[in-house]
């Protein structure tokens, strides 16, 4: 049966059939020929229970908050305060990237979103500043993959959702590793500069104390936003869903007060966002199906069975998990890949002795890596084609130094499991 | 037939556009309940409820024009690396594959909120809200998603057969281009 | 004499349970092959394992996906509120006086569900009593008053509202730790429930007097009961009923032995909670009464009509 299943499922995919519909397929075959509840009477009802999903809420609402930050010259204004305070360190505009990346990750729940709006503000600067394109659009896709792990974060919510773990612990966890990781990216990008000198670009003159705090105030809406969107969760206010909520008010009276909002902007910001969620959401549908199908054969139990009868050490199953994920996620689009994989690994993670809230940022960080490992990397995509011009090989050589960084973060929370469980028990209430 | 891609089109962006206020709906009712529920301790506006169907709705109401937009995910590398009439071939199969879930998602839904409409179910909880009537509107959606899948995979069938290659290559390729170029010429005028 | 071959579909409860791990799952894996002498055989899987919700099970019933499913009836009182009428918040102070009301509820719900639904009702059950954790001090039922209660389902909301408490709606993996950073001031769930769901981490006091009992039921697909071999229904009837009584039984035993977990222990299952556990007075006793009355049953009769005045007439008469 898991051969059927897995030739069907890649072959399918790798002929290029919407992978909601290879879903929904490989139900209907699974249900036809192995299974002993008929799926297709009870589908009705399971389409409507996915599609009222109270936390998924959250999903559109990031959307539309990001699409508002980079059309109000929030997130512009942003880029360049931090720019001003950075450029001290060699490498300049790509510490920039990082650490705008990092704090527009902290008013954003997705990293597609992220990558295009750094992208947005950042790529028409590469040429002038005279840097490398591979590293320059490589820390662009790179760090804008932080916006999964630095809270609030949509593929948290679906974890939180599918995994049964709080939404709003899994925030608090993911919070250190994320800034850690942040951190690695830009030593990464320091040590390239200071051994390969051409990547580092242009010097430029440095801005005087006075232009640096002049551009402070650009710091102000993004941190707001932070407190509304997660700092809410931990004041008492509101649910981790609610404060998307709030956030995306917030954002909406924020571009209303700059003078940007249009009622041309807002309908193009609602036809991207509906495309969005509802690539998103036909696949959490149509995942739900073969859900059904997958327990009621008996599937999910062969394959935790299967894991469980490997007789190592945990640390060896959790490295082949990881080296697993980091094949999957070159080829398999980073949301199919976590909603079709989260019901059969969590399991195993908490069968050999693992915490499924740790287990939730080192999953974050696997995503992290799938969205920027060719040929199937969303954050390559996006990063080209913001940039929509030269070879996509800039992009994806440039990405690869950072998959690097991420193995090595996995390693390091693998060592120091507290890093991400600290800060949930600290902040008990 | 340009007059039927024309209205689908407009129509499908409508309800894109529908869907988006809806979210707009939600986050002010979620946002006024908690408000009140901080300030008044209690909350006004059954949002929670509410923002279920509202999100329901969005989603089915999207789903046309992310098929318009070929935003469906697929993977296509392998595909592009194939002779063109084969990847033709493939892309045909894609579209009806899209096109058939979009009938199989129509008719579950119009037929889930044909069973609550007629038996009369409600929600559980204190609102005891008709079930029958957000599902509706929620078929309606995929109803739509439906008509423009078939749309979409006759339109193809029928450029192929006429050996127009290239139209039947740009379909589903709605708004595409468009956003590329926004984004560009936005970086452009930051640039100055 | 042997059985005819039969083979069960069957679709549980929720998998996380001891009632489900302990008795549920392994009386239907094994047991009911064991029982006749190989001839029953069923093929078992808990609801929330197939991503189900609750409120589409019975349907589905009905429908043939699987031939018998034990669900939680207050997942079914918006398709038919009168699953409600055993079990409707304040209506019972004990189990003594649920079990009572489950045994007269019984032929009522079996006749609905014959007539109206094709189902055939087969046992109640009872779950464990659903109490309220709270963050703050409660010292009675009136301090209910003023305060944000998380509650499922509408008989629940209607008691908490009559109380002058807010009902909140919220998804159950949320509610640790929005009782924890103080988004709501309480929320209903069983005495286990609450327990491993480590909802201690953000609640100080449990009030101990039951809202409802989260009962369940088992129905399978009427016609294809009416089609089984006598021999067959017989047995099933039986061991059903064994089942669901041991599952009393069991309740019973857990819902004590998770108030001690919640309070200062015994606990078997972990390290005692040690919130505070509140006794309820007599004049708690007497508002449940009052809020059941004056709250809760017009509100249910209200939802559903007149099934239910009927079938509450009945009841009462019994
Ligand atoms: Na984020
Ligand atoms: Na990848």
């Amino acid at each position: 049966m898991i051969p059927t299943l897995v030739l069907l499922l890649f072959g399918l995919i790798a002929i290029g059939l919407p992978v909601g519909a290879v879903l929904v397929i490989v139900t209907l075959v699974l249900d036809h020929f192995f299974s002993f509840f008929p799926v297709l009477p009870a589908s009705g009802e399971m389409l409507w229970g996915g599609s009222t999903s109270f936390s998924l809420v959250a999903v559109p609402l990031f959307i539309l908050t990001g699409e508002l930050l980079l059309n109000s010259g929030i997130a512009a204004g942003m880029f360049v305060a931090i720019d001003r305070w950075v450029r001290v360190v060699p490498g300049g505009l790509l510490h920039t990237i990082i650490g705008s990346s990092a704090l527009f990750s902290a008013t954003s729940g997705s990293s597609v979103a992220t990558a295009a709006t750094i992208g947005t503000v950042a790529i028409p600067q590469m040429k002038a500043g005279g840097y490398s394109p591979p590293l320059f659009l490589g820390s662009i896709a790179a760090g804008g993959t932080l916006g999964i792990l630095i809270p609030p974060s949509i593929n948290m919510i679906i974890y939180g959702v599918l995994a049964d773990v709080s939404i709003g612990r899994l925030y608090l966890a993911g919070l250190i590793p994320g800034l850690l990781l942040a951190l690695l990216f830009s030593l990464l990008i320091l040590g390239v500069c200071i051994w390969y000198p051409a990547a580092r670009g242009r010097k430029e003159a440095m801005p005087t104390w006075r232009e640096r705090f002049q551009t402070l105030p650009g710091l102000l809406p993004p941190l707001l936003l932070f407190i509304l969107m997660v700092g809410s969760i931990y004041l008492g206010v509101a649910t981790p869903t609610e404060a998307a909520a709030l956030g995306f008010l917030a954002a909406l009276v924020m571009t209303a007060m700059r003078g940007k909002l249009t009622f041309a902007l807002l309908m193009g910001a609602f036809e991207r966002t509906m495309r969005t969620t509802c690539m998103v959401m036909l696949i959490v549908l149509a995942a739900q199906l073969l859900n059904f199908v997958m327990v009621s054969v008996g599937l999910a139990d062969q394959i935790r069975n299967a894991v469980g009868a490997i007789d190592a050490p945990p640390v060896v199953i959790l490295m082949a998990i990881v080296v697993i994920y980091l094949v999957l996620g070159c080829f398999m689009e980073t949301l199919s890949l976590m909603i079709a994989t989260t019901p059969i690994v969590v399991p195993i993670i908490v069968a050999i002795g693992y915490d499924p809230l740790w287990f939730g940022v080192i999953f974050m960080i696997m995503i992290e890596m799938a969205l920027i490992t060719p040929p199937i990397g969303m954050n390559l995509f996006v990063v080209q084609s913001v940039r929509g011009e030269g070879s996509f090989r800039d992009v994806t050589l440039g990405a690869v130094p950072f998959v690097a960084a991420m193995l090595a973060m996995i390693a390091i929370l693998t060592a120091f499991p507290s890093l991400a469980t600290w800060l949930p028990t600290f902040m008990r209430g | 037939m340009e007059a039927i891609d024309t209205l689908v089109h407009r129509v499908s962006a409508l309800f894109a556009r529908l869907g988006g206020a809806m979210i707009v709906l939600i986050a002010v009712g979620v946002s006024v309940d908690v408000v009140t529920r901080n300030l008044l301790g209690r909350t006004i506006l059954n949002s929670y409820e509410f923002s279920t169907y509202l999100f329901a709705i969005s989603i089915s109401f999207g789903m046309s024009y992310t098929a318009l937009c070929g935003a469906h995910i697929r993977v296509d590398v392998l595909v592009t690396k194939l002779p063109t009439p084969v990847r033709r071939g493939l892309d045909f199969l894609s579209f009806l594959a899209l096109a058939a879930l979009a009938v199989l998602f129509a008719y579950l839904s119009v037929k889930l909120a044909w069973a609550s409409t007629s038996r009369g179910v409600t929600s559980s909880s204190a609102l005891a809200f008709p079930q029958g009537l957000p599902q509706s509107v929620w078929a309606l959606g995929f109803a739509i998603f439906a008509l423009t899948g078939i749309l979409l995979t006759v339109r193809h069938a029928a450029h192929l057969l006429r050996g127009r290659g290239v139209d039947a290559d740009n379909l589903g390729r709605f708004g595409q281009d468009q956003e590329v170029a926004e984004a560009v010429a936005e970086a452009r005028h930051r640039e100055t | 004499q042997t059985l005819p071959a039969t083979e069960i579909t069957v679709v549980g409860n929720l998998g996380t349970t001891t009632q489900s791990r302990v008795l549920e799952a392994p009386f239907w894996t094994t047991k009911v092959t064991e029982l006749s002498g190989g001839s029953v055989k069923a093929r078992f899987r808990p609801m929330n394992e197939l991503g189900l919700k609750g409120p589409e099970m019975f349907g589905m019933v009905t429908d043939g996906v699987m031939n018998i499913a034990t669900g939680q009836l207050g997942h079914h009182s918006g398709h038919d509120p009168i699953n409600d009428g055993s079990d409707l918040a304040g209506m019972s102070s004990n189990y003594d006086e649920f079990e009572a009301a489950s045994t007269a509820f019984f032929p009522i719900l079996a006749e609905y569900y014959r007539t109206k639904l094709g189902l055939h009702l087969l046992a109640l059950q009872s779950y464990q009593s659903q109490v309220v954790y709270c963050r703050v001090p409660v010292e009675n039922l009136a301090d209910i008053k003023g305060k944000r209660v998380r509650t499922s389902g509408a008989s629940q909301s209607d008691f908490i509202a009559y109380l002058g408490g807010a009902p909140v709606n919220m998804p159950f993996g949320e509610v640790q730790q929005a009782l924890e950073q103080g988004v709501i001031d309480c929320a209903i769930t069983s005495t286990v429930g609450g327990y491993t769901s480590r909802w201690y981490e953000g609640s100080k006091f449990v009030y101990d007097l039951p809202v409802n009992f989260g009962a369940g039921a088992t129905v399978a697909n009427a016609a294809w009961w009416d089609a089984l071999d006598p021999a067959v229904q017989a047995f099933l009837t039986k061991e059903v009923g064994a089942l669901s009584a041991e599952m009393w039984a069991q309740n019973r035993r857990e819902d004590r032995e998770g108030i001690a977990c919640n309070g200062a222990g015994p606990c078997s299952i972990g390290e005692p909670a040690m919130q505070t556990i509140v006794t309820p007075t007599e004049a708690d006793l007497a508002l449940q009464k009052e809020a059941f009355e004056k709250g809760v049953l017009p509100g249910w009769l209200n939802r559903c009509g007149e099934v239910c005045s009927d079938a509450y007439e009945k009841l009462s008469a019994r």
